[in-house]
């Protein structure tokens, strides 16, 4: 956190995203998050795969329609009607990068005309060599050579489309940019170089990032704040030092657990805790606290009533009845 | 060999000098999607006999007519059933191209048919010449089967496109009417339209299209919806792209390939089917002939005069089988798996 007056940039209140499987289903790909992103800041997002990150992000970039509740950008509303204008505002401030670098660049395109999308879209060059010019400096920026703009995306490797993909979500100069697993299709030996980018990028230009990931070491080296998602919904979120050194929601706790330590003396003594059973369907989850069905501390009033999302120490935002003044009087 | 022999030090060891900008190099030649697609076919050896037999077909069905000195529809009583006969070929005996029917005899001397005039393909039994007529026929065929592979693509294309790209309640609404369609026999359909038109080039034409679409059209649809949840359109998207753009820069490009596959098998099922409804008597009528027509006159006296069954056979065949090699190269070229 670098500033201490925080401007909130990003405002998620209470967002649900709820897909209609068949004629009764509905799964709850995200049910009830509420989250704020500060200015210039990184806030890491994790959970296991299936736990309604990538949704959450695609419903905060209107990708998706959201089903209730609200985003704000700077105070404003990204949902609902918009005029063409302002949509098209909305779209140059905020930018998206890919998890699969072969999925996310068109291939019957070149990589200039890819990275100048935006440029085309929202008119920002007057002539071909300025196009040209801006593209070749996008290039650069993110580390290509302009021999690389007539190419094609499959001349590329992972980690170079990565970077063509992160040209594209620049040209538009965006403030905030979410990075959905931008690593993790990635060679461990690229995937550090991705990530030194976006950091670099950040410095320079002052972005803010929501960056989802599924692995927690990663997410602690460029995150401020971490938020940790189960089920479709959030159940830590706290600045990122504190939540590696003391998680308060057990499945934090287990989640911390399974990172090895680089220390091998540590790492024999090292407690872990194991969950039991499986992931559950997010079409029918289980009732009260989601959670619940694999905790180790779970109580009565866990399959009864949801858990409160509250600040249990400043800045240190928990869903669990552990730490809910109401259900468990001796605290923990 | 043993290590003792010569000892490896570190200081035989040097770096190599390594430019840090060049390890980001490309040294392949650029090549566009099409031109690679191009670079593959050419290897296909199957695809390219295909593709020559295609091109050598479709010049002999408009130079054909022409070099010959007999008229299509040029009847005359006194020339009917005659065998083939090709000059400089009526030398080799065992070619059957003599003028000698299977009966050993020499037709064209029994007709008193002057030394000089020649039926290369023979006659039919109105005594038209067989050679004009295949080539004739190959042209209304081709016609017909290039028509009717145009119709499917555009009510395919438009009506699998506008269905998987709206999506949701359209799709719903046009995904049912075309299981309908489907449900009803398309033999009972195309006779029916058949036996209401006339029986001529724009009928049976509209009569393959009235069906045939579908094909295309679950394909496109499939291809829609398999594109649309690519990250790229999402990309585009969230870049604030029109559908406009979207479908012209991203959809178009990433279907023509499945749809120029589908086509080039399309054409051969087209002819196919000229032919067999020329078989069941609805399709092309005399004097106007279509491959599928003339194998169908031939057949009936196949036993006595087969000259008259085989040559459009054989001409059909190799357009078929050409299409069909040249589909299937399309389709290992355009395969981006293959790629090397
Ligand atoms: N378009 C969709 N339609 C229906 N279900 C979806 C859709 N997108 C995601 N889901 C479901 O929502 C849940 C969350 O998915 P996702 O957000 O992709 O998870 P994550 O990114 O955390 O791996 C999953 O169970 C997934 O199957
Ligand atoms: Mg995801």
């Amino acid at each position: 956190m670098a500033t201490m007056e925080r401007e909130k940039l990003l405002e998620v209140k209470n967002l649900k995203k709820h897909f209609k499987v068949d004629r009764k289903a509905v799964l709850k790909a995200v049910d009830d998050v509420s989250f704020d992103i500060y200015k210039g800041e990184t806030l890491g997002l994790v959970g296991e795969s299936g736990c309604g990150k990538s949704t959450t992000g695609r419903t905060i970039i209107r990708l998706y329609e959201a089903t209730d509740g609200e985003v704000l950008y700077e105070g404003k509303n990204v949902h609902g009607k918009k005029s063409a204008r302002e949509l098209k505002e909305f779209n140059r401030k905020m930018q998206m990068i890919f998890q699969d670098p072969y999925a996310s660049l068109n291939p019957r395109m070149t990589v200039k005309d890819i990275i100048a999308e935006g440029i085309d879209i929202h008119r920002l060059a007057k002539n071909s060599k300025e196009r040209n010019e801006r593209v070749y400096e996008l290039l650069e920026t993110v580390g290509l050579n302009k021999d690389h703009a007539n190419r094609y995306p499959h001349e590329f490797s992972g980690g170079q489309r990565q970077r063509i993909g992160i040209a594209r979500a620049l040209a538009v100069d965006p403030d905030f940019i979410i990075a959905d697993e931008p690593i993790s299709a990635l060679d461990v030996s690229i995937q550090a170089q991705v990530v030194n980018l976006l950091m670099k990028l950040q410095k320079e230009r002052g972005l803010t990032y929501l960056f989802i990931a599924h692995d927690l070491s990663m997410v602690k080296h460029i995150s401020d704040r971490v938020g940790v998602m189960y089920l479709g919904n959030l159940v830590e979120l706290a600045g990122s030092d504190e939540l590696y050194e003391e998680p308060l929601h057990p499945y934090t706790q287990a989640l911390l657990s399974a990172i090895p330590v680089p220390d091998p003396e540590v790492e024999r003594s090292r407690e872990r805790i194991i969950l039991e059973g499986d992931l559950p369907s997010p079409i029918n989850p289980p009732s009260g606290c989601r959670f619940r069905t694999r905790c180790p501390h779970a109580m009565d009033v866990c399959a009864r009533v949801n858990p409160k999302w509250q600040e249990a120490r400043e800045g240190h935002w928990v869903a669990c009845h552990l730490y809910d003044q109401e259900f468990n009087k001796e605290g923990k | 060999m043993s290590m003792t022999e010569k000892k490896l030090t570190d200081d035989m060891f040097q770096p190599a000098a390594m430019d840090p900008g060049k390890h980001e190099e490309i040294t392949k030649p650029s090549l566009t999607y099409w031109q690679d697609v191009w670079r593959r076919l050419k290897k296909n050896k199957a695809a390219i006999t295909g593709l020559v037999a295609i091109i050598l077909i479709v010049i002999m069905a408009f130079v054909g007519p022409a070099i010959s000195s007999h008229g299509f529809d040029q009847q005359d009583v006194r020339r009917t059933n005659l065998p083939p006969k090709i000059p400089g070929l009526e030398k080799v005996h065992f070619l059957g191209m003599d003028g000698v029917d299977i009966r050993g005899n020499d037709q064209y001397k029994l007709k008193n048919i002057p030394k000089d005039q020649y039926y290369w393909f023979g006659t039919d039994s109105l005594g038209r010449d067989q050679w004009t007529r295949i080539w004739k026929g190959t042209q209304i065929s081709l016609l017909i089967a290039f028509l009717a592979a145009a119709g499917d693509l555009i009510i395919g294309v438009t009506y699998g496109g506008i269905s998987g790209f709206f999506g949701g309640k359209v799709d719903n609404i046009m995904q049912r009417f075309v299981e309908i369609l489907y449900g009803i026999p398309n033999l009972v359909i195309i006779i029916l339209f058949i036996l209401i038109f006339e029986p001529g080039i724009l009928s049976i034409t509209l009569a393959i299209v009235i069906t045939g679409w579908i094909g295309m059209s679950r394909l496109v649809r499939g291809q829609i919806l398999k594109l649309k949840g690519q990250e790229f359109i999402l990309a585009s998207r969230t870049l604030g792209a029109s559908n406009g753009r979207l479908i012209m820069k991203h959809l178009v490009p990433n279907t023509l390939g499945i749809v120029i596959i589908s086509m080039t098998f399309s054409i051969p099922g087209a002819i196919f089917f000229e032919a067999f409804l020329s078989f069941i008597g609805l399709g092309i009528q005399p004097p106007t002939a279509s491959l599928g027509a003339l194998i169908s006159d031939g057949f009936k006296q196949l036993r006595i005069y087969p000259h008259l069954a085989i040559y459009p056979s054989v001409v059909m065949c190799i357009l078929m089988v050409s299409f069909n090699l040249i589909g299937d190269g399309l389709r290992d070229a355009l395969d981006p798996k293959m790629r090397k």
